[in-house]
């Protein structure tokens, strides 16, 4: 199916907040936003949903924790046993720095291909971006029209009177 | 913005004076039937608060160093708490006559017996004990008393050479503060046991100051937004980052105990062992597991989640679990060489503390009504009330 995607561009942080937001005060779906700086209020008003990153993370560094310590064990104790100072084979005080170690080497793996797979993200992809100014000093909105809301001519009023710099249509 | 201005209620300081008063009664008495235990107590309560009061100066310094932006809102907290060193100098010399009582290294009956007392000799003696100790507060005085001063002058005439002016101040107290307190911790806690060393001992303390120094800072935070003052001046991210730290502190104080802990089992010398020994013996080996889970895993895990770390109630909570802990961790650090037939506590030892930790609060609560509870003119200020975490 084919969308119908209206970019709107902005020449300054404040009119474009406040055309996000009147976006999605009347049902206009937004559906990317661009800004050359991290605007913590867009968040809200696309109605990003919170992350589940961490869950990623926490996941990754018990599954490293158990690894390493159970690893250590099989190693030292089972596998290959070897006296170390006298100690027991199975010594779980020598066994913690590396699990916690191999905690933290797990959780920020696992962390970061979470990202880079659900982003997707890869060696050699071109970045989408509505203009190339978007880098440098310019913003922009993409939005969807929800069925029922607004038609598209009053939507494109809606954004120039939020003071658009620039509009137009895109399929997607 | 405009000036906010805190006072204690009379109520509440009346109370404190009532039960500093009669901890003073008490602390006599017990010096009289049992000047150890008492001591011990007396010693417990002066490093655990004058703990709080370096900290102070340690978390104003690391947010000129940084140039942190969000701790600037509620930088009077930790201003107040570095405001009561000179009252802990007063505890101090106060300490000075319970060297008897609590080192053992003050008595020639046990140079005489232990060569290696012997040869400390040369830095553990009595005299040199009193010298260093003035030493340490007169560095720590001057240089608060330097960042607070900067931090108050902004107040009225709002010049950016203040800020300037405490970025060198904040350089000075951690270069001095880190050979002081480390030095400070070795003569008052670790010469408990002349015998016993450990060279991480330093950072082990400074990681407990740390970290009851943030809880202090959590806890009057959020009462502080609680009971009106600071409402709608701190925010939700404050407390979030406030979080943050210390949940960050909780692992590092956690990493270097298990750094002692490890070496020392791994080597398993009997000069050293002898530390863990005296502490894992009958019913003193309850003590360790509890106080890893209060100063480890209870700030470590309840503020994982960022919601748990955003709400008020939690932060509080977790502040207070942390004195808590921060108390049992000197506790097992100074009692078990004064007492090793069992962990006892009683009323002797428990007056000091409760005595001191009035002082404390009695300043801390004064010193924040001086100035206005919020840097007003500091050039960070706005950047710091509308932080987002």
């Amino acid at each position: 199916m084919i969308h119908i995607l209206h970019v709107a561009v902005f020449a300054d942080e404040t009119s474009f907040l406040s055309a996000a937001r009147a976006c999605s005060s009347k049902e206009i779906e937004v559906v990317n936003a661009y800004s050359p700086y991290p605007l913590h209020e867009i968040d809200k008003v696309m109605g990003i949903r919170k992350t589940r990153l961490p869950w990623v993370t926490l996941v990754g560094g018990l599954l490293g924790l158990a690894m390493g310590l159970w690893f250590q064990y099989w190693a030292s104790a089972t596998s290959w046993p070897l006296d170390v100072g006298g100690k027991p084979w199975d010594s779980f005080p020598a066994f913690v720095p590396v699990g916690f170690e191999m905690t933290i080497l797990f959780a920020g793996l696992a962390t970061i291909f979470a990202l880079i797979v659900r982003s997707g993200l890869a060696p050699g992809k071109r970045p989408r971006r509505p203009i190339e100014r978007v880098t440098d000093d310019r913003f922009a909105l993409v939005v969807k029209r929800k069925t029922g809301a607004l038609r598209w001519p009053q939507i494109k009023e809606l954004l120039s009177e939020h003071g658009a710099v620039d509009h137009w249509e895109e399929q997607a | 913005m405009s000036e906010i201005h805190y006072s204690p209620s009379r109520r509440l300081l009346g109370g404190l004076r009532i039960a500093s008063l009669i901890s003073v009664a008490v602390f006599g008495l017990g010096l009289y039937f049992d000047a150890r235990d008492t001591w011990s107590g007396f010693l417990l309560g002066f490093t655990y608060v004058t703990g709080l009061g370096l900290a102070g100066g340690v978390f104003i310094s690391v947010l000129y160093l940084t140039s942190s932006r969000w701790g600037v809102a509620l930088r009077r907290v930790p201003e107040a708490m570095a405001g009561t060193l000179p009252w802990m100098a007063v505890c101090g010399v106060v300490l000075l006559f319970g060297i008897p009582s609590l080192y053992s290294w003050s008595h020639a009956a046990t140079a005489e017996h232990s060569p290696l007392v012997a040869q400390k000799a040369g830095w553990l003696n009595v005299p040199f004990f009193c010298v260093r100790m003035v030493l340490y507060f007169a560095v720590w005085i001057w240089v608060t008393r330097r960042l607070i001063g900067e931090s108050r002058s902004q107040d009225d005439d709002g010049d950016r050479v203040h800020s300037s002016r405490n970025l060198k101040n904040a350089a000075l107290f951690m270069a001095t503060f880190a050979v002081t307190f480390s030095l400070a911790s070795i003569d008052w806690i670790q010469s408990l046991e002349p015998e016993w060393f450990s060279t991480i001992y330093a950072l082990l303390t400074v990681a407990g100051l740390i970290g009851s120094g943030l809880a202090v800072v959590m806890v009057m935070c959020v009462l502080l937004r609680a009971a009106g003052p600071l409402r709608g001046v701190l925010t939700d991210d404050h407390l979030d980052d406030l979080g943050k730290v210390a949940m960050g502190f909780a692992l590092f104080w956690v990493y270097i105990w298990y750094c002692q802990y490890m070496l020392i089992w791994y080597t398993n010398m009997p000069e050293e062992t002898s530390h863990y020994i005296l502490r894992a013996s009958g019913a003193w080996s309850v003590l360790t597991p509890a106080n890893l889970i209060l100063n480890f895993l209870v700030p470590f895990l309840v503020l994982m989640p960022k919601r748990a770390r955003r709400s008020g109630a939690v932060i509080l909570r977790v502040g207070l679990v942390m004195l808590v802990g921060h108390a049992l961790d000197l506790y097992i650090l100074i009692k078990p060489p004064l007492e090793a037939d069992g962990p006892g506590f009683g009323l002797w030892q428990l007056a000091p503390m409760v005595g001191i930790g009035c002082l404390f609060v009695t300043v801390l609560l004064r010193k924040l009504a001086e100035a206005p509870l919020v840097p007003t003119r500091d050039p960070f200020l706005s950047k710091s009330l509308h932080y987002h975490a």
